[in-house]
């Protein structure tokens, strides 16, 4: 029939021109999605001559602080040396693939003015140790017995290839990790815990993976988080770490559209320390 | 395994590690790609340029879900073809898409489909409505079957057809017109 053969035909040469065909990218695509993937978790990359490993997860919870701008220090336990970096890191999700060398811990992060100081503990024996900044001076514990003799976050010391300084039969000692939040100094009121940083992506399409957002933290005596959509009408409210929020409008029972979302933190840990936080949130 | 594949899997194991570097190379070597995938499913550039950069959030966020079976670009074009049908599923489902009189004439005359270009074909399929430029793409261009398609959609079998008819037809039309 000739119909349908003007129709195969039609049909066959439509998928040849369209099959696999290309197109220019617009501008600012990649930008978009590159700071939409690199804040959402924690990371190794190379910075001055010192490679950053990579936070594993701990009983499901990642022990970080978000990537962000701010200043960077690196202290190497044995030697105390200490190397400030400048420039922003991106922390991302732990790699299995590169989970080997030195472990970097973004242990505490301080806050003063507008400035973020952020310090990692790296040990050349691969364990984990978490340091206070300089300037909670007095107080020790067993992890950080180096730091009084921490240098100033204004003074550099050497950058250095600490991977090839590591020994390799040492092994990471997962234990040693358990203790930071319990060990923040109730005295030192500008140092915070280490606080897990909650993926800012999320899909609730039942796939297993980002499909309910959740805070994930320990030790609190007070938890109280809201989730507010870009009009400003909350979505969600919990003063329960264990609920998670899975997209639901939580006043009329309607999985709310894609889109940017605020949601706001307040907690109290046992060791009297409180933060109160927004942050974007992307429902995709 | 043909090495673009391997090239692939490199890519994916740099992506999941973290890599920036490849995490850039994957968008680099793909996006074209997707991108002519997402122009044709949307109804506008705004509209592709959106499914283009959602698209590829969800790539990282579920590149660990890869099996490393089969094509990773028939995994990614699936991503992004389910992505744009979840904004299209809303819009399909007007009743008065399903209104459609019988129009059995095609177009009479045959289009020289080898001087075409692809761009300008592209540039029709985002004019139809909607349903037919989905159920084209799905149908003519994917392969899918009208029960696949009427699945995917949420839209009964003869639905399907029905726009896929119609859509041909029209498309066939602003073809002839405009070259």
């Amino acid at each position: 029939m000739e119909n349908n053969q003007h129709i195969n035909t039609f049909d066959a040469m439509l998928k040849q021109s369209l099959e696999g065909s290309q197109m220019p990218v617009p501008a600012g695509v990649w930008e978009a999605v590159g700071s939409s993937i690199g804040t959402k978790a924690i990371v190794a990359t190379k910075i001055a001559g010192l490679k950053l490993l990579i936070l594993k997860t701990l009983a499901g919870i990642v022990l970080a602080g978000g990537a962000g701008f701010g200043i960077y220090e690196l202290v190497k336990t044995n030697t105390n040396e200490t190397v400030k970096i400048d420039q922003p890191i991106i922390v991302n999700q732990s790699s299995p693939l590169e989970m080997a060398i030195d472990t970097v811990f973004p242990a505490q992060i301080s806050e003063s003015d507008n400035t973020v100081t952020r310090k990692f503990v790296l040990n050349e024996d691969s364990m984990i140790t978490y340091s206070k900044t300089e300037t909670s001076g007095a107080k020790e514990s067993e992890n950080s017995n180096f730091d009084n003799n921490v240098p100033k976050a204004t003074e550099v010391a050497v950058p250095k290839p600490l991977i090839e300084t590591k020994a390799p039969e040492k092994q990471v000692e997962p234990n040693k990790v358990a203790e930071p939040t319990k060990e923040a100094p109730k005295t030192e009121p500008i140092v915070t815990p280490a606080f897990p940083e909650p993926p800012n992506v999320f899909t609730p399409d039942g796939d297993g993976i980002n499909d309910c957002f959740k805070i994930e933290v320990e030790n609190e005596k007070m938890f109280f988080l809201q989730i507010f959509s870009s009009e400003g009408k909350k979505v969600f409210e919990t003063t329960d770490k264990n609920n998670c929020w899975n997209g639901v409008n939580m006043n009329t029972g309607e999985l709310c559209k894609k889109g940017l979302y605020t949601y706001k933190l307040l907690y109290e840990l046992n060791t009297g320390f409180k933060k109160k936080e927004s942050r974007w949130l992307t429902l995709l | 395994m043909s090495q673009p594949e391997e090239r692939n899997i490199l890519l994916i194991k740099g992506c999941l590690a973290q890599n920036p570097k490849s995490q850039k190379a994957l968008f680099d070597t793909f996006a074209p790609t997707m991108y002519a995938i997402c122009y044709r499913y949307a109804k506008n550039s705004d509209q592709a340029k959106d499914l283009l950069q959602e698209g590829f959030i969800k790539v990282y966020t579920k590149l660990g879900e890869f099996k490393f079976e089969g094509s990773f670009e028939g995994w990614l074009k699936r991503i992004f073809i389910n992505h744009a049908l979840e904004y299209i599923r809303k819009e399909i489902r007007q009743p008065d898409m399903v209104n459609v009189e019988d129009s059995h004439e095609l177009s009479s005359t045959t289009i020289q489909f080898h001087e075409l270009d692809t761009q300008k074909i592209m540039a029709q399929i985002q004019k139809l409505p909607t349903g037919y430029r989905t159920v084209i793409n799905l149908f003519i261009i994917e392969g899918y079957s009208h029960k696949e398609i009427a699945e995917m959609l949420g839209i009964s079998e003869s639905t399907s057809k029905t726009q896929l008819h119609k859509g041909r037809h029209m498309l066939q039309k602003m073809l002839n017109n405009n070259f």
